[in-house]
């Protein structure tokens, strides 16, 4: 019986010592595993705090963003008024210039027309030709006429633009389009002269073309003076040169060197004349279109 | 043609070119003097030759911006003359 105790007792022990380690072994498991639980509610509380702290972030950003889109709208609106105000501007400047244009040619005509009898002791043209007791009679686009000379011995005379003094010219106010626009045609035996604009000269057919302003005058090259003629050598000389340096650049394009020359035509008065570029232009604005 | 007289006319870099689709040159001629166009035509004989028959479209108008080396850069005259205003 004492033996059976001890024995039970024993088994007891062990067995009540087993179930302490057990729960001691859980006990620490279970503390442990608190242990990282925490660690990892804490993580997961920063990354919390992260989130939201972002969240506020993305919502500062999207509010400035509201801001910056109602700025932007607010800009082209701005923008679109700046563009209207420009142009105006633009029409009023264009307005402005045509006005001051007119008078001009008001004040111009004016003066042209004061200038009848006006009273010149002497006169001397850029040519050298000297005249005294000068009295105009006519200031025209194209020229002056004047009577000169003591009386009883007076004569008559017309200059055109390039035989007149510079101070005439200014004084007249012939402007830079107006001197060149007048140069003056005389014929071979120099009994025949008219006034235009230089048009055009084609060397192959010796055709000189002049606009006098009321249309286009076509002369051949040897009814004109020597003086004309060796004007337009010179023009076309100088033509010829810049037409070979535009041809030049032509040729390097794509579009340029299939239209350079004999291929476009533009409407002059009644027809349409060959047209060759004056210029060799980066860009070519194609309107295709028919009049149907 | 305002807009050729603000934005081309004064432009050298740009070239205004008009195509003419019309069958003969007597329509286009009639046109012309009608409108007074300033710029330079293509006329229907020289469609060939101009190297833009390539760019037309089967309707008109139609505008094109194309550079010197024949690259499309705006079609429509509202494309076209918005990039014109840049260049």
């Amino acid at each position: 019986m004492k033996r059976f105790f001890s024995v039970r007792y024993l088994v007891l022990l062990i067995a009540g010592l087993a179930i302490a380690y057990y729960f001691h072994i859980n006990r620490k498991r279970f503390a442990d595993g608190n242990a990282q639980l925490k660690t990892e509610l804490a993580d997961l509380n920063s990354e919390w705090m992260e989130l939201r702290k972002q969240e506020g972030e993305l919502t500062y950003a999207k509010q400035e963003l509201v801001e910056i889109n109602k700025k932007l709208e607010s800009l082209s609106g701005e923008a679109a008024q700046i563009r209207q105000s420009v142009s105006a501007e633009q029409l009023a400047i264009e307005s402005l210039k045509q006005r001051k244009k007119a008078l001009f040619l008001e004040y111009r005509e004016q003066v042209r027309r004061q200038a009848k009898g006006a009273y010149f002791d002497e006169m001397t043209t850029p040519q050298g030709k000297h005249y005294k007791n000068v009295e105009i009679t006519e200031v025209r686009p194209d020229g002056i006429s004047f009577r000169h000379g003591a009386a009883g011995a007076a004569g008559a005379r017309g200059l055109a633009l390039h035989e007149l003094p510079s101070e005439w010219v200014k004084r007249f106010m012939f402007t830079r389009e107006e001197l060149e626009w007048a140069r003056s045609w005389t014929s071979a035996d120099g009994t025949k002269t008219a006034y235009g604009k230089f048009k055009s000269y084609d060397e192959d057919t010796g055709i000189v073309t002049i606009d006098d302003g009321a249309g286009k005058l076509l002369f051949d090259i040897d009814q004109l003076s020597v003086a004309n003629r060796k004007w337009l050598e010179k023009q076309a000389l100088k033509g010829k040169a810049e037409a070979a340096a535009i041809f030049e650049e032509l040729d390097k394009q794509v579009i340029g060197s299939k239209i350079k020359k004999g291929v476009l035509s533009k409407l002059e008065g009644d027809h349409f004349f060959d047209f060759t570029m004056s210029n060799a232009p980066d860009y070519y604005v194609v309107y295709y279109s028919a009049s149907w | 043609m305002e807009s050729f007289n603000k934005k081309i006319a004064t432009n050298d870099k740009v070239e205004f070119i008009h195509f003419s689709l019309d069958r003969t040159s007597e329509a286009a001629l009639k046109w012309a003097k009608k409108e007074n166009f300033p710029w330079a035509h293509v006329l229907a004989d020289k469609h060939a030759e101009s190297g833009l028959k390539k760019y037309a479209k089967k309707f008109v108008p139609y505008y094109m911006l194309v550079d010197k080396d024949g690259k499309i850069l705006a079609e429509g005259s509202q494309a076209v003359f918005a990039m014109v205003d840049d260049l």
